[in-house]
């Protein structure tokens, strides 16, 4: 049996329409129940506006649940795979590189000595000592990937397939995070796509106006979706 | 675990000095500058204004000991203000307390008056210093500062969130902080039971202390800084416990 990380019972998230306390409250999750072991790749599908970016924040451990429970395994940690950072624009790439991987969970020694192998393969190490806000999107989007697949949280986060810069580094990019999708993490992603999540899940949910609509195995759930 | 967000805190800290320094063409000489700047104005404004008798260098020097720490005071509490917001890109990707923000934007900002300092010692030498100045007399008051500094931080931080409108009332409080604290008038010729009012300001025992250090050599008044440190640890004590309830409320907020 494999270890058991997170379990939501009955899990609900309201927010207030309004910053007024007359305000009423809305649902945008509710009633939520599924179990997540390690090592498993759950997807989350589900339209815009359903609910998934909520969700994400849940597993990430971020907010709590206004009603249920959500059980965690003692000492996981949960991460959202993200590009955006919170760089600082008038650091260099190093600078804002060593301040991520540090506020990422790193020491800064650790950091220090990683540095170049990251500038290398973000393919950057040319402008690593010019100011951040020189960079184009496109290089800025290499960075924050180099630096954020290097995070190693229990379970890791995937608000889609994240294939970033040009061509070339979209393949890299996509490729290391299909290396992850199938080693031993444990991965949550969410999508639009049917596809991605039939190719890369064992198990999927498919969340519709805060509810789960269906969950199980992920061909089934997404054989569901496209019939609706 | 904490170890680690005292690294996060360094590096942060050091790193918004740092993007302080670039980006103008005068850098960290704007750190100096800035308050000198100031320091004209008001000399320019009070030094033939009130009672008319406060002109030569040593209103100067007054005005120094006055306006430079209350500039790091006010910039601690704008700066605070917007410490969870600004950094609302990590916030969303995984868990941090949220007590590490605004200390990093404390630590930013006394490393800057650290290198103001040198500046206030360094006029106080060149226009004349008591015989008898203990340096390490102002140790306690900077240090009592830091206490006040770091509660008006957490309390901005924690409420301002929650309560936005409440960011509505920050220029007026630190406008208040300036008027009422002694900065440019001596509070002591002023009627008694005003003075009494004028003490509720927790700046004005404070710089009431550096004048007293730096400019008449005479040892710190221990007992006047009872009210600014009580006052600092409270509002700590009261941010801290603001932060950590509302820890996982803040990203919805944002």
């Amino acid at each position: 049996m494999k270890e058991l990380l997170l379990n939501f019972q009955n899990v609900g998230v309201a927010y207030r329409k309004r910053l007024s306390i007359f305000s009423s409250k809305q649902w945008v999750l509710r009633g939520l129940n599924f179990k997540l072991y390690r090592g498993e790749t759950l997807g989350v599908i589900g339209r815009n506006g359903a609910g998934k970016s909520t969700l994400l924040k849940l597993f990430a451990n971020i907010i709590e649940p206004d009603e249920g429970e959500i059980y965690r395994s003692p000492n996981t940690s949960s991460q959202l795979l993200a590009l955006n950072l919170g760089f600082n624009r008038k650091l260099t790439g190093k600078e804002n590189a060593i301040m991520a991987l540090v506020t990422n969970g790193s020491s800064i020694r650790e950091a220090k000595a990683r540095i170049q192998e990251i500038m290398q393969f973000a393919e950057l190490e040319h402008i690593a000592s010019h100011p951040l806000k020189t960079y184009s999107a496109g290089q800025r989007a290499r960075l924050g990937f180099s630096i954020a697949i290097q995070a190693k949280p229990d379970i890791l986060l995937l608000d889609e397939i994240l294939g970033v810069g040009d061509k070339n580094f979209k393949e890299k990019s996509k490729k290391l995070i299909k290396q992850k999708l199938n080693s031993e993490q444990t991965v949550i992603l969410v999508s639009h796509s049917p596809k991605t999540i039939n190719n890369l899940c064992s198990k999927a949910i498919w969340i519709e106006n805060g509810n789960i609509r269906a969950a199980g195995c992920a061909k089934e759930v997404t054989t569901e979706y496209l019939k609706d | 675990m904490f170890k680690h967000y005292l690294s996060i805190i360094w590096v942060r800290g050091l790193g918004a000095l740092k993007a302080d320094s670039e980006d103008t063409y005068l850098g960290t000489f704007w750190w100096v500058l800035e308050p000198l700047l100031l320091t004209a104005v008001f000399y320019l404004a009070f030094s033939t204004g009130l009672r008319g008798g406060d002109k030569g260098t040593s209103f100067v020097l007054f005005l120094m000991c006055g306006l430079f720490p209350f500039k790091w005071t006010a910039s601690t509490i704008n700066n605070s203000a917007s410490a969870i917001s600004n950094n609302k890109g990590i916030l969303s990707q995984f868990y941090l307390p949220k007590w590490i923000f605004p200390t990093a934007t404390n630590l930013t900002l006394t490393l800057r008056f650290f290198i103001v300092l040198p500046l206030l010692a360094f006029s106080v030498l060149l226009i004349g210093a008591p015989e008898d100045i203990h340096w390490l007399d102002i140790a306690p008051v900077v240090a009592t500062q830091l206490i006040l500094n770091l509660g008006l931080s957490y309390a901005t931080a924690a409420v301002i969130p929650i309560i936005p409108d409440f960011s509505n009332i920050i220029p007026i409080s630190i406008t208040c902080l300036l008027f009422t604290g002694g900065i440019f008038f001596d509070i002591q010729e002023r009627p008694e039971n005003i003075q009494q009012i004028l003490y509720l300001n927790p700046l004005t025992g404070i710089i009431e202390c550096y004048r007293t250090s730096l400019l008449l050599g005479r040892e710190t008044n221990l007992s006047a800084l009872t009210y600014p440190f009580a006052f600092g640890l409270s509002l700590a004590a009261f941010g801290l416990i603001t932060l950590k309830y509302f820890d996982r409320f803040y990203p919805r907020v944002m």
